[in-house]
């Protein structure tokens, strides 16, 4: 039994093929990183903050409601607004009639005509079914 | 000195793209306004009522009402309706602004009797309000 003889050349050989092996490895490699990377649409993203203040200040607004007997009963057919500041006029408004159990009826939208002012409903409601209104004045 | 000056352009790079991010990381907000009212009754609670000024001892009917005023509903309008249950109206009654307590309030008409039965309804700034007595 005798053992192969290592030539010079024999190894120089084999070196070079684990070179090739190797990097061969590290492409392989790379090309797995690169597909475990993810192709992202570049979008802006900005921030910014502000202050948001009320168009009443001091006096609060008196609420009062439109109320007329018909049929046996007091309905409501308008909402009145009195003691509206000044910065609010021009600014939309919404109006939502409550009850125990919620909205009542539709809701209102217009815009702030002056300090005091009526809006209309757009259908007349039991006035012992409204127990509030809902105002929001906005931009 | 290349690559002194290769660094220093890279240095620069980098503080432009910082700025750039930083400008897009901004944005202008122009401030507003949102003011939310909650209108309400000025009371929830029952008024006590009682039929004043009677004629014949109340069998010929009532000419006037009584309430009592809660300090909440001071300074506001009331109004008051006598009326046939669910139907017409036989007398109303107005006081343009309330004072705190006790207030009588005059009927438009005679209503109620020993032959006829109305019912008293009441509203304070529009507001319907439940009654006792």
């Amino acid at each position: 039994m005798t053992r192969p003889v290592r030539t010079p050349r024999r190894t120089s050989v084999r070196r070079r093929l684990a070179a090739l092996a190797l990097g061969a490895l590290a492409l392989a490699g790379l090309g797995t990183a690169a597909a475990a990377q993810l192709s992202v649409e570049t979008r802006g993203v900005a921030a910014g903050t502000s202050v948001v203040g009320s168009c009443q200040t001091g006096t609060p607004v008196r609420v009062s409601l439109v109320s007329t007997f018909t049929g046996g009963r007091y309905v409501v057919t308008g909402v009145r607004l009195r003691g509206v500041a000044g910065p609010c006029v021009g600014r939309s408004i919404a109006l939502q009639p409550t009850g125990p159990g919620g909205a009542v009826g539709a809701e209102v939208r217009g815009t702030v005509t002056g300090a005091d002012q009526t809006h209309t409903l757009p259908a007349a409601l039991v006035a012992a079914q409204v127990t509030g209104v809902a105002v929001v004045i906005h931009d | 000195m290349r690559l002194r000056a290769l660094a220093a352009v890279a240095a620069v790079c980098l503080l432009a793209g910082g700025l750039s991010t930083a400008q897009a990381a901004s944005l202008a907000v122009a401030p507003s306004t949102l003011t939310t009212v909650n209108g309400q009754a000025c009371t929830t609670s029952s008024l006590a009522l009682t039929r004043t000024d009677a004629v014949w001892w109340g069998l010929g009917g009532f000419r006037g009402v009584r309430l009592t005023v809660p300090p909440a509903c001071a300074g506001r309008a009331l109004h008051v309706t006598a009326h046939q249950t669910g139907g017409s109206a036989v007398a109303t009654g107005a006081v343009a602004t309330l004072p705190t307590g006790s207030v009588d309030v005059a009927m438009s008409a005679t209503y109620g009797g020993i032959f006829t039965s109305h019912a008293l309804s009441v509203t304070i700034d529009g507001w319907y309000v439940a009654t006792t007595g």
